[in-house]
């Protein structure tokens, strides 16, 4: 198993700063890992393997001339295939509309390349991310076990960065998607507060509740894509754990899905934090029950008039579950779709006034571990699989995957760190800590 | 007019709703959708029967921390 696949961004730079490593050789190991390994993955649509190596080239260049651009400067990253990256087709893992050639870049890869960011591939992900997979493109295992998905929507982000090859990814998240496949995976993923990150040139799936975020090995690496994709600082120290006030949320539903061994290692995780001095205290909020209603009422009328003009144009080229899903979302009244931003609106509220108690939130990410395919939205396993996450997509508010320890199966299991709107630094920062107490763990595949 | 129940709705009264909201889709068709217009509509009702104390439907969280 190779060292070098899985340092830590600030790692590489050190590295690369002493010369003792290069953008491009760290670059071509990363293609040459990808090549071995994504046969059992599909985790990538589109390998760029002549830009990256280009773009390697140029860091390691600048960085000889002292031109740092910072952190991920000459660092491999993957963008998630709904992402435009300038003369990259995006194809959406889809057949409808597929593939466009965007003509400029992403507000959010610009950025990144300003970052000195390398753009190493577009990434598999669940059809137009809208929760299932397209028939003719499969899905993308998990590197735990590869007869398992990796999750979804951003799946082929998070297995590439699981199994080593690249160091970070993009992914979006309009109901889980980022935090259930790095859940899955085993690594940190963060969906921002709404409206932090830039989504020009990000193919929507629902305004109100889309987002783009970091997904990486450690808390830190998520920290430095995030200041990459944004140009803010979220520095992401460790935070000091002790009086630190942490409300453990009572979600409705939890007993009908919630996993023995889910349950298990997040009970030790709440523990090990109690030992070290948070004050941890039970918390609820009055209509959870109703946030899958609401987000599913919000969510589909806005994909349907998304691709109103696709599905009547190219129906065929999507897969049936995803076209069944867009299809129906025209049948819903506007008074439902209306009730549902009321129902956002007032749980917004009642999140607001339980920070007032306690510093963040915690809940399992997932109520289980990966499973071998995903669920399709809208049933019950759908439900199930949102039951934590969806709730964060209606209000805003940060949410962050960290690992919280292997199942019996050696599967990885995720905890939730959810804090106030626009404080995404404390959420990685108690990641960072809470990675202090319970240090994730590698993937076991290897070409 | 109100929306129909959705224990009263079958693949016709739906391919009538699809057309309301933007969507033409033929009789066989719609019978593919009901199953799955049906789950939603029934969420649709759930939210219907709540008392929701929230003022004005602009739920957009952008600033979720101003939500009075």
């Amino acid at each position: 198993m190779s060292e070098i696949d899985f340092l830590s961004i600030a790692e590489l730079g050190a590295r690369f700063r002493q010369k003792s490593l290069s953008p491009v050789e760290v670059t071509r190991r990363a293609l040459a890992r990808i090549k071995a390994l994504d046969g059992r993955l599909n985790a990538f649509i589109t390998l760029l393997e002549k830009e990256s190596l280009a773009e390697a080239a140029a860091a390691e260049r600048e960085l000889s001339r002292g031109h740092d651009r910072g952190p991920l400067h000459g660092v491999p990253v993957e963008i998630k295939d709904l992402i435009a990256v300038a003369g990259a087709p995006t194809t959406f893992a889809s057949r409808a509309g597929s593939p466009r050639h965007p003509g400029k870049d992403a507000a959010l890869v610009k950025n990144l390349r300003e970052a000195g960011a390398v753009l190493i591939g577009k990434t598999n992900l669940l059809e137009y991310a809208y929760g299932a997979v397209h028939p003719e493109i499969g899905q993308t295992n998990n590197p735990w076990d590869p007869k398992r998905t990796s999750g979804g929507s951003s799946g082929g982000s998070a297995a590439g960065v699981a199994s080593g090859m690249c160091f970070a990814a993009i992914g979006t998240d309009t109901g889980g998607s980022i935090r259930i496949p790095a859940a899955y995976c085993g690594i940190a993923g963060l969906k921002p507060s709404y409206g932090l990150v830039d989504l020009d040139g990000v193919q929507a799936l629902s305004w109100s509740l889309d987002h783009a975020g970091p997904l990486a090995r450690r808390v830190a690496d998520a920290a430095r894509l995030l200041e990459g994709m944004t140009g803010g600082s979220f520095p992401a120290r460790p935070h000091r754990l002790k009086g630190l006030r942490l409300g453990v949320m009572a979600h409705p539903g939890q007993d009908r899905f919630l996993r023995p061994a889910v349950r298990e290692h997040f009970e030790q995780a709440v523990a090990r934090l109690r030992q070290v001095g948070a004050e941890i205290e039970p918390v609820s909020i009055a209509g959870l029950e109703h946030a899958a209603d609401a987000l599913l009422t919000i969510l589909e009328p806005e994909a349907s008039v998304i691709h109103q003009r696709l599905i009547a144009a190219e129906p065929g080229g999507f897969g049936e579950m995803t076209r069944l899903q867009i299809e129906a979302g025209f049948a819903l009244p506007a008074t439902a779709y209306i009730r549902a931003q009321q129902l956002q609106r007032e749980l917004a509220r009642r999140y607001n006034q339980l920070f007032a108690r306690v510093d963040a939130i915690l809940s399992p990410s997932v109520p289980w571990v990966a499973p071998a395919e995903d669920p399709a939205l809208g049933d019950d396993g759908g439900e199930g699989e949102m039951l934590y996450s969806a709730i964060y997509n209606l209000t805003g508010l940060p949410a962050l995957n960290v690992f919280a320890g292997l199942s019996p199966e050696k599967l990885p299991v995720g905890l939730q760190i959810v804090t106030p709107w626009r404080t995404d630094d404390l959420a990685l920062s108690i990641g960072a800590a809470l990675e202090g107490l319970i240090p994730p763990v590698r993937a076991p595949l290897e070409p | 007019m109100s929306s129909p129940s959705p224990d009263d709705i079958d693949a016709e009264t739906l391919r009538r709703m699809l057309r309301a909201g933007g969507l033409e889709v033929t009789a066989a068709r719609a019978s593919a959708i009901l199953p799955v217009a049906l789950a939603l509509l029934k969420g649709c009702d759930r939210l219907a029967s709540l008392d929701i104390e929230g003022s004005g439907g602009s739920g957009i969280a952008q600033a979720p921390d101003k939500v009075p």
